[in-house]
């Protein structure tokens, strides 16, 4: 597959064929469709800015190359507490904002509801604080500002208290994930 | 998709107007800051190829000859190294270097409003940025790399009055921290940025019984170079391919092959003169460099850190490579890629590399006597062991990740892990990309203050009966990434 994305119909063709399932994937993963959103955008754009590295010959092959790329975005969000957005700021690409409407929708998607109720069960692995600011996110779906308000600490601090919540729960929670995927 | 995320097609837009300009792909969104170094110059011509130095920039190569004042002054430097110490290191002792870099480097600024349709190449604005590297190298390879960045401001005032007015926060470069167990060559003394960062020229034995002749040491250096320009493109996949998603210096113009050897080997020789070499070696090293063609002599100079020197250089005072080194004792004290030109309005400037402090040292932790930390000094990465370090095509290979009590989670949470590996018929094409490699937690180790995870690795973390024959890396993802080799046999 020799000059992979070298074309716009090309890179089209590739991002219609994962972009629905990526975004799933990492919203499964972090319980936060705005954050599966940056994540699936950075990852779009360090697949095209290594692209020549990819010497697959088939879709699959480029599909099992991005998911590679997602599975790192993944781990470094949960090690940074923040979507990276290296290759975006590069490309000059804001990520456009979805609406509540369309929020909703990944959510019910990627079927976050089955996903939360799991999670409670798990929470006491945590420690007190992450517990506090997973609860407010992503159980309550409050905003960070809210959490941040509620926890009386800066909104970074909360994103990074959340983050790493979810890194503690990342076994259960792709195991999780798995078990949705698989289901429809 | 359009019925289902409007949002996902609005993304779609926007990452082609950023990815294509004019249906082509963008080349600046590949170029990215790495710090490594390369000795192979094959690819010089086709297409540019990374060289010392972390920070894209571009130089453009024009011809030189040789200088007999520069032939003096380097053999008064390889008089100077023939009366100085030979550091030797012990078993457990590392080599530590801190290396300074310098430069103007240009920082995309996104646009604020992307219309469909339109092509939004980012504006360009010029910062200046220090960094420091500082490498911990062990005898049998092991290599720590941890890099700071020192400063970063604008370059000049209209340049932070852009960036100010577009309401984008900061430029910010980052740093990082990470560990590359040996696999017995002495890498390079900037390692990291992908690809085998564990390989090299020499192994540290070989570095200490190089030939003091200098026509004998050409030779060898040669024969490694070629050796390892061969490794690179036959042995372990390199993610980071000449020409594409590399930073360092992205060489232009057309060389002639005669001065493109000179430069080639000048940097080899800057490299080689940072490591821990015999005194009558790194003498001959520099009698090495008063034989290359085009060798300009540069007089006296000062080096970043006001340190004075001698100055010899390849190519121009605008487009070439300097290195000054301290006449009394040898020492290496910076080397320069001289730049000039701009891009799309960003005028360029030297990158400079100065060697700020040097010594042996006990452990990846620890800095020579007089060295002061930069920041402050963190435990250092996750250190991982492998065992057996050779198997057979169905070995069980035992990965150990050991750190200090607070460095690790604390559950034996299964690392990410890549693994890069020989490419043979059957074995490429799942090794390029690198696999996801599925770890299986066996047993958890408490000693001494430190706790360990140990995790079995199969063939089958690849989805593979059988390992393929050739060397292996195996690389945990994360900030602080760590890898290791492994041998098939």
């Amino acid at each position: 597959m020799s000059g992979f994305l070298a074309d716009v119909e090309a890179f089209s063709g590739f991002y219609r064929g994962y972009a629905r399932s990526v975004l799933l994937f990492f919203a499964r993963r972090t319980l936060d469709p705005e954050a599966a959103l940056d994540l699936t955008a950075e990852t779009f754009a360090q697949a095209f800015a290594s692209r020549m590295s990819f010497r697959g010959g088939t879709d699959a092959e480029a599909g099992a190359w991005l998911f590679v790329i997602a599975r790192r975005q993944l781990a470094q969000y949960f090690e940074a507490g923040r979507v990276s957005r290296e290759l975006l700021g590069r490309l000059g690409v804001e990520v456009p904002r979805a609406d509540r409407e369309e929020l909703e929708r990944i959510e019910a998607l990627a079927g976050l509801g089955a996903i939360r109720v799991a999670l409670r069960e798990q929470l006491e692995r945590l420690d007190v604080g992450q517990r506090q600011a997973l609860w407010l996110r992503v159980v309550d779906g409050q905003p960070y500002t809210v959490v941040a308000a509620r926890l009386g600490i800066s909104e970074q601090a909360a994103r990074a208290r959340v983050s790493r919540a979810l890194r503690g729960l990342a076994e259960p929670l792709a195991a999780m994930a798995t078990s949705v995927e698989e289901e429809r | 998709m359009s019925d289902e995320f409007r949002v996902l097609d609005e993304l779609e837009r926007r990452l082609i107007a950023g990815c294509y300009h004019d249906g082509q792909p963008a080349q600046h969104a590949v170029r990215r800051p790495r710090v490594r170094r390369r000795y192979s110059w094959a690819a010089v011509s086709a297409a540019g190829i990374a060289v010392p130095g972390m920070l894209a920039a571009i130089v453009v190569i024009a011809s030189g000859g040789v200088t007999p004042s520069a032939a003096r002054a380097l053999a008064d430097a390889a008089r100077a190294s023939r009366a100085s110490a030979t550091p030797i290191l012990a078993s457990g002792e590392y080599w530590y270097t801190r290396t300074i870099f310098s430069t103007i480097t240009p920082f995309p600024l996104p646009p604020r409003v992307i219309r469909p349709g339109t092509n939004p190449a980012p504006t360009l604005i010029a910062v200046n940025l220090r960094q420091s590297v500082e490498t911990w190298i062990g005898r049998d390879g092991t290599i720590r790399q941890r890099q700071t960045t020192l400063s970063e401001r604008f370059a000049d005032a209209a340049a932070r009055r852009r960036w100010l007015a577009s309401g984008e926060p900061l430029p910010h470069f980052g740093s990082s921290d990470s560990v590359s167990s040996g696999d017995g060559w002495f890498p390079p003394q900037y390692g990291g940025g992908g690809g085998d960062v564990g390989d090299g020229l020499f192994s540290y034995r070989q570095l200490l019984t190089l030939p003091a002749s200098t026509r004998a040491l050409r030779s060898r250096i040669e024969r490694a170079q070629a050796a390892y320009t061969h490794r690179q493109q036959h042995g372990l996949p390199v993610k980071v391919q000449p020409g594409t998603a590399v930073g360092g210096i992205q060489l232009i113009g057309r060389p002639s092959l005669r001065y493109a050897r000179s430069f080639e080997d000048l940097n080899t020789i800057t490299m080689l003169l940072s490591t821990p070499l015999p005194a009558e070696v790194r003498a001959a090293i520099y009698r090495v460099a008063a034989t290359l063609p085009g060798v300009r002599y540069d007089g006296h100079a000062k080096d970043a850190l006001g340190r004075a020197g001698i100055a010899v250089a390849i190519g121009t005072r605008a487009h070439g490579m300097q290195m000054i080194f301290n006449p009394t004792t040898g020492a290496l004290l910076q080397t320069s890629m001289l730049v000039s030109g701009s891009i799309r309005g960003v005028k360029l400037g030297p990158l400079t590399q100065t060697i700020a402090a040097q010594g042996i040292v006990r452990s990846l932790n620890s800095l020579p006597r007089g060295v002061r930390p930069i920041g402050r000094l963190l435990p250092s990465p996750l250190t991982v062991a492998i065992s057996p370090r050779a198997g057979t095509p169905t070995s069980t290979f035992y990965l150990t990740m050991q750190g200090a009590h607070t460095s690790l989670r604390p559950v034996p949470f299964p690392p990410i892990a890549e693994v890069n590996g020989p490419t043979a018929p059957g074995c490429d094409a799942y090794l390029i990309p690198p696999p996801i490699v599925n770890l299986t937690h066996a047993v958890t180790i408490h000693s001494l203050g430190h706790v360990s995870y140990r995790y079995k690795l199969q063939p089958s973390a690849i989805d593979r009966t059988a390992w393929c024959p050739g060397r292996y890396q195996l690389q945990i993802v994360g900030n602080n990434p760590t890898s290791i080799y492994f041998q098939v046999r």
